[in-house]
């Protein structure tokens, strides 16, 4: 008996010269005391569907067929204000911005608990009570927001949702701003509650892997539709729609030998597109499509028990193989060519009355030898982009030092920042605040050659051969970034950086926040480029499985110190550090192949 | 407040023709909007200010007093004796006078005034009147005499005029000047009950006055600068009388019921002062200046008519004032002199002129409407606003443009005074510097004999005119709107006196 | 926390003595001569002299100001020229007016443009808000002057209702304490008094209060739509709680920042725009005392009230900082 029930959910967006299907025909359906996963790309709906149930649509957009019940109400006609907070709750993405910054945690809770009816004498101790079934101390309640961390203002979050015993809990991405180790934890005390409450879980997440070692059942979405659900052990056991078979060939694993990712070419159409779209939304990009997948769009069928997908040829599914030749032999790496020796920063906060110091970075040293990728791995505040910044030479190091192709750069002067400009570039995480919004394409990836004055024929023919590298389509010379999509954005960030060819680059966390197939993509070009020209990558990450798959070296970073340093298989197979063990158990586990 | 949106409001009260309803005022308070302050505080001998004489009056006892047709009249001074020669003058005081604070006047107070202040030290401008006193006896507590450098037969009118007003030596001597200044101690028919600066004074009736007592109780003065404000008080009943307000409201408030308007003239001359060089070298570019103007417009234009053309330094009723001497209204004789001169329209004489804004009423505006009319014959004036401070600066440096044009108060009338003081090398009030007609002035402050005087004066007068050495324009008038039930006694020189009012 | 905000305010001294160097130094080199002016007329040209070097007008530059300076931080602000008394006398009569009207102005002023911001923003997206845009953009353009005088004209003259001049009615004596009348009066238990000042303050605030009210308006308005954008405000309905509730205890907190920065701006304004409607309204304050200062080329009077000025305004910075440390946590020491 589910507690919540869609029925062929569609969801409409009213423009001007049209009507555009956010969600076509969207059936799930939620038992008490069950974990629904959603999954999807960015732009496949799943967070619509939380706006659907939550009432707080955009004005141009309505419910236009299906149905949607919950535990007897029907949502789509009743006003829901009044079950918000109550019997429907929600966990946000971003917790941090999530709370009121001008309110104490126990205001906020207080008023949340006044709404729940609770008299006024039993808020505090109902407080109390909340925190402490997230195992926090009641010491949070008279702390603003920021003087919490991520996670702790996530456990406030689900403290409250939980208060008021819901049927129902909604969890949009609520992990995908925290840390790998904050991330597992929040996970285990969601279910610790809900199993508790015998409450509804919708797990609205983009990581496969997070949502199969979480949820009970699974659903995953492509383009507004469900392409596949059912229970997990089901969903995994048998492979069933081939989008689910790609994203799951394009996670990079943690354990096994490594392979070849999987990358989908272009990316997943757009509201616009879909309009015009007839037959399978995923056909274009299907590796095992058919001419009739393209005519003729499947419905929702049972594939075995209460596992269904929506796709003509499922069978074909198992034909979908991760790419096993490796084309890209590595070389081997040369000399070094950035040695850093005994590094240190510290930040000096605050008017020089009342000073501060932040150890960012203490004493580190490694290096890098030419064609070698090297990953730092840590959590935020563990100082690895610090040491990325140093390197480039963005901040100064305050004790140790750094040599760059044979010449000390530690101290900045004009001939160190000549040397460096030659030879390391970044590559930013945001390429949508990376790049100038008014800027040309062609202009952007041949900013480096404009700032050494080069004419502008031999840049415009180096433009082109760098968006030929970056498999970027060369029409998008003459655009401007805001008409590119997320990765292909990024391409070009990479593209910019290696315009002068330099011999070190520096990627602070390029592929975070990406979709998986994008992520893979970008993956995959990196290694080819690793092969075609020659330099060598100081890729900076918290994520675990790609630093696994791309790098030859790994440094774990913990409060400013390297805890561990050594070649990557060794390392993931035989964690020495607590921390390093730590740090590998809180990632979920691969799913099976 | 800029003029625009001073019209504005008067537009505006106009366009209601609202009546000021009558309060339930105390008919023994009568409230009254001044335009003024005293200046500097209530030390009455420190500044010779026209208009806070109508303050001082009613703290303050003068020795003399003028009646309402300016004849001097005994005050404190009960009796006085000019001796033949004008080098001594002897005087009887009253004896039941008392200071506000019980002590009683003597003689001693008259001198500690008019000569013990000088002599210790204050700054005050009663030292230009006593300028020539050399000593004051004090033979007995209700006889003075006062013995002069030079002959000075008009000392009685100097004890009438500005700033004339008997302070307490005791009190003064004990508190200090500046104590005084703020807590004053007179002998006048109301006492300082209340003072804030710029804002508002409160006086009460002294029961214990030597002469007539006043008939309203509580006298309250709020000090009103702006002209539209002092206009809405009166309209909205919150004033029982006011003055300075703009000829045209005069017109309009005096129509509205309970109220009535009055334009009354005073002994203020306004003129030219002009000086007797530069671009006034040339008599007759000074001669066809004086002929081109139209005192008659300006009059109906700026004072509704009622400000009477002056051709000489003096006004209607005082013994200076030529009754059958007129200065034309000619503007083709002026244009024929300029010609003479080698002017005209198309290569007009080039001089300048300065103005006061706002000291007079329609000062700015007369001064402007003059540049148009000179112009018209062929004299091009660049005009130039400054404060009257500044006119004695300027003068002082020499630095005073051709002409400026002036409002000049004379209390007593005496035309020593007006001319005396106008066309007086040694004084700072003239930028007419020529000595033939300054020598002629001088002589006449030492003439004894009474009628020679005023005939040399009166001869003084008409030369200065014909010379083109001064240029009289028109005898000011005050503008006063009250409301119907205040009476009060009309004074030929704008004194507005609280013991003078009564409800009726 | 005192001690943070007292340490953040250790450029106000040295702000203070800039300001008053460049007063100094602006109105020695002004082409009036005080001396000459505080003369009377018959004054001979060494005498005039005589007074300038009693004022200390012939020495350099740089002495007059130390001697100055050196006064003032002894409390003496000197004397009137004109008015021949002490110049912190002065002061002393006509600063608090002026703060009393100030600060009634701006209270009329900030709750009228938080009333009107929540209500301009209620209408967002409703087919009022045109007209409501329009009534801000007509009392904006409005100066405070003008107000004056349809406030004088209205409520004086043609209703009768409200005084427009001076501070208290001519037949009730004034309560004498620290000069804030209605802090006096009540002090005192002067309830007529009371009254009376509060009626005299009602139309000069009020003047000041609609003028300065719609910047007030427009930016809380602003301030409240970026705020609806957050991430919170949406939770917070994913809570259940009802618009009023966001609207008035979380979104105005939050609003409440750029609104206060701008009210302390205004206020330092306001409090020397208080000068034309002192004139207008007959108001004993400091502008009225500054306006025949500058007439009268009054040096040690209009240095005063320049410092003064500064002071005031120095001090609405800080009053204004510790506010925003009280409104907003994130800025607390940590």
């Amino acid at each position: 008996m589910s507690i919540l029930r869609a029925e062929n959910l569609t969801l409409t967006l009213r423009t001007k010269d049209a009507s555009i299907p956010v969600l076509r025909d969207v059936s799930i359906a939620v038992a008490p005391g069950r974990i629904l996963g959603l999954v999807g790309e960015s732009g496949a709906g799943k967070s619509m569907i939380g706006r659907v149930l939550s009432g707080l649509l955009p004005p141009n957009m309505a419910v236009t067929a299906g149905s949607l019940h919950f535990d007897g109400h029907d949502l789509l006609t009743e006003p829901k204000r009044a079950l918000l907070g109550r019997e429907i709750a929600f966990i946000p993405q971003e917790p941090m911005t999530a709370l009121n910054p001008v309110h104490t945690i126990g205001q906020q809770m207080h008023e949340h608990l006044a709404r729940l009816g609770v008299p006024a004498g039993e808020r505090q101790a109902r407080a109390i009570a909340a925190l402490d079934s997230v195992h926090t101390s009641e010491a949070l309640l008279t702390r603003y927001p920021h003087q919490l961390s991520g996670g702790q203002c996530q456990r406030v979050l689900i403290a409250m949702a939980f208060a008021s015993r819901p049927k129902l809990v909604i969890a949009d991405e609520p992990t995908t701003a925290l840390d790998v180790s904050v991330q597992a934890r929040i996970v285990l005390l969601m279910r610790e509650l809900q199993a508790k409450a015998g409450t509804a879980v919708i797990f609205i997440t983009h990581d496969l892997r997070l949502a199969a070692g979480v949820c009970d059942d699974i659903a995953v979405l492509y383009a507004g539709r469900i392409v596949e659900h059912g229970p997990v052990a089901e969903v995994f056991a048998q492979e069933g729609h081939p989008y689910t078979r790609c994203l799951h060939l394009a996670n990079p694993p943690l354990s096994g030998p490594p392979r070849a990712l999987l990358s989908l070419p272009d990316q997943m159409p757009g509201l616009r597109a879909l309009a015009t779209l007839r037959g399978c939304a995923f056909a274009p990009r299907c590796p095992v499509a058919t001419a009739d997948c393209a005519e003729l769009e499947p419905g929702l069928s049972v594939l075995a028990g209460a596992h269904r997908i929506a796709c003509h040829h499922p069978a074909r599914t198992a034909q979908i193989l991760p790419p096993t030749d490796d084309p890209h032999p590595i070389r081997l790496p040369g000399d070094a060519i950035l040695t850093v020796a005994n590094l240190g920063k510290t930040f000096r906060n605050g008017p020089f009355w009342r000073r501060s110091e932040t150890r960012a970075v203490h004493d580190a040293s490694f290096h890098i030898r030419a064609g070698e990728f090297l990953a730092i791995v840590g959590e935020s505040g563990s100082g690895k982009s610090t040491i990325g910044r140093l390197v480039t030479g963005l901040e100064t190091p305050s004790a140790g030092s750094i040599t760059l192709a044979g010449q000390d750069v530690t101290t900045p002067s004009a001939k160190t920042r000549a040397h460096r400009i030659a030879n390391v570039q970044m590559v930013f995480q945001d390429p949508q605040s990376a790049l100038n919004p008014r800027s040309r394409i062609a202009d952007i990836v041949t900013q480096a050659m404009e700032a050494a004055g080069r004419p502008k024929p031999e840049r415009q023919a180096r433009a082109r051969e760098l968006l030929a590298e970056m498999a970027l389509p060369p029409e998008i010379a003459t655009r401007v970034p805001s008409q590119l999509s997320g990765g292909q954005r990024q391409r070009v960030n990479i593209a910019r950086a290696l315009c002068t060819v330099p011999r070190l680059l520096v990627a602070d966390e390029i592929v975070s926040g990406l979709d998986v197939s994008i992520q893979a993509q970008l993956l995959t070009l990196l290694a080819r480029l690793r092969h075609e020209l020659d330099f060598a990558l100081l890729f900076i990450t918290h994520d675990l499985s790609v630093v696994r798959h791309l790098c030859d070296r790994v440094l774990v970073m913990h409060r400013g110190e390297i805890v561990e340093a050594g070649e990557v298989q060794t390392l993931f197979a035989a964690p020495r550090h607590p921390y390093t063990q730590a740090l590998l158990a809180s990632v979920p586990p691969d799913l099976p192949l | 407040m800029t003029a625009l949106s001073r019209r504005g409001l008067f537009g505006l009260l106009a366009a209601t023709g609202l009546p000021a309803i009558a309060q339930a005022q105390d008919a023994d308070t009568a409230t009254i909007g001044w335009p003024s302050d005293v200046a500097g505080g209530w030390d009455p001998n420190v500044r010779f200010a026209p208009d806070a004489q109508s303050l001082l009056k009613m703290v303050f006892d003068q020795p003399m007093d003028q009646d309402p047709s300016l004849k001097l009249i005994p005050h404190i001074v009960t009796a006085w004796k000019m001796a033949p020669d004008a080098l001594s003058l002897e005087l009887t005081f009253r004896d039941d006078v008392r200071f506000h604070n019980g002590d009683k006047l003597t003689s001693a107070d008259f001198a500690y005034t008019f000569m013990g202040r000088l002599k210790a030290g204050h700054k005050l401008d009663i030292a230009n009147s006593m300028r020539s006193v050399a000593d004051i006896e004090t033979p007995s507590p209700t006889t003075a005499i006062m013995r002069f450098k030079t002959p000075s037969p008009t000392m009685p009118v100097w004890l009438a005029f500005l700033g004339s007003y008997i302070v307490p030596k005791a009190y003064m001597e004990q508190v200090g000047p500046e104590a005084f200044a703020q807590k004053p101690v007179g002998t006048g028919p109301y006492k300082l009950l209340e003072y804030q600066m710029n804002a508002r004074i409160v006086l009460e009736r002294n029961d214990a006055y030597w002469g007539p007592k006043p008939k309203l109780k509580r006298i309250v003065v709020e000090i009103i600068k702006d002209p539209s404000a002092r206009v809405a008080g009166i309209q909205s009943g919150q004033l029982d009388l006011t003055v300075n307000v703009p000829v045209r409201e005069v017109a309009r408030l005096k129509a509205l019921p309970g109220l009535t308007g009055e334009l009354n003239p005073i002994q203020r001359v306004v003129l030219l002062q002009v000086r007797n060089d530069e671009g006034f070298t040339d008599r007759n570019v000074r001669l066809a200046a004086h002929h081109a103007i139209d005192k008659k417009a300006l009059s109906q234009a700026f004072y509704g008519g009622a400000a009477v053309p002056l051709s000489a330094p003096a006004t209607p009723g005082t013994p200076g004032f030529l009754e059958d001497y007129t200065f034309t209204y000619d503007p083709k004789l002026a244009a024929e002199l300029l010609a003479k001169s080698g002017y005209s329209v198309d290569k007009p004489a080039k001089i300048r002129m300065a103005t006061t804004n706002g000291t007079f009423p329609s000062d700015f505006d007369m001064a402007r409407a003059i540049v148009a009319m000179w112009k018209k014959v062929g004299i091009e004036a660049e005009l130039e606003v400054i404060e009257i401070s500044k006119y004695f600066e300027l003068n002082r440096g020499n630095k005073l443009p051709e002409a400026t044009l002036y409002g000049f108060d004379n209390a007593t009338g005496d035309p020593e005074i007006y001319a005396g003081y106008l066309l007086n090398p040694k004084l700072p009030f003239s930028p007419w510097k020529d000595p033939v007609l300054g020598e002629k002035v001088l002589a006449l402050f030492n003439v004894a004999d009474e009628a020679q005087r005023i005939a040399g004066w009166r001869a003084l007068n008409k030369e200065a005119a014909e010379t083109g050495a001064t240029m009289p324009l028109l005898q000011s008038v005050q503008t006063l709107v009250r409301k119907q039930s205040l009476n009060f006694t009309k004074y030929g020189n704008g004194w507005i006196l609280g013991q003078t009012f009564s409800r009726g | 926390m005192i001690a943070t905000l007292l340490k953040r305010q250790a450029t106000a001294l040295p702000i203070l003595l800039i300001v008053s160097a460049l007063l100094f130094t602006a109105l020695r080199l002004l082409p009036v001569d005080p001396a000459a002016m505080s003369m009377p007329p018959n004054a001979t040209k060494a005498e005039v002299e005589a007074a300038r070097v009693a004022m200390g007008l012939d020495r350099p530059l740089p002495e007059q100001y130390a001697i100055w300076i050196g006064q003032v931080a002894h409390g003496d602000l000197g004397r009137s020229i004109h008015v021949r008394r002490p110049v912190s006398t002065l002061l002393a009569d006509t600063l608090p007016a002026t703060i009393e009207l100030a600060v009634a102005a701006m209270l009329i002023a900030g709750s009228l443009g938080l009333s009107g911001g929540l209500i301009l923003f209620a209408l967002r997206d409703n087919k009022a808000e045109p007209l409501a845009e329009t009534a801000t953009t007509l009392m904006m353009s409005v100066p405070e002057f003008l107000w004056a005088l349809l406030f004088i004209f209205v409520f004086g003259v043609a209703l009768q209702a409200l005084p427009f001049t001076g501070r208290l009615d001519p037949g009730i004596s004034r309560p004498v304490l620290t000069g804030f009348l209605l802090f006096d009066a009540a002090w005192l238990g002067q309830w007529k008094a009371f009254a009376s000042a509060l009626l005299h303050l009602v139309l000069p605030a009020a003047a000041l209060g609609i003028a300065f009210a719609p910047p007030i308006m427009r930016v809380l308005r602003a301030s409240l739509i970026d705020i609806y954008h957050e991430d919170y405000i949406r939770q917070a309905r994913l809570r259940g709680l009802s618009e009023t509730r966001i609207l008035l205890f979380h979104a105005l907190q939050n609003a409440g920042l750029p609104t206060l920065t701008l009210m302390g701006v205004q206020f330092g304004i306001l409090f020397g725009g208080s000068l034309l409607i002192e004139v207008i309204y007959a108001y004993p304050g400091m502008g009225n005392l500054m306006v025949d200062a500058v007439r009268n080329a009054d040096l040690p009077i209009i240095q005063a009230v320049g410092l003064t000025y500064c002071i005031v305004v120095l001090t609405i910075n800080a009053v204004v900082d510790a506010l925003y440390h009280v409104i907003n946590p994130r800025l607390r020491a940590r």
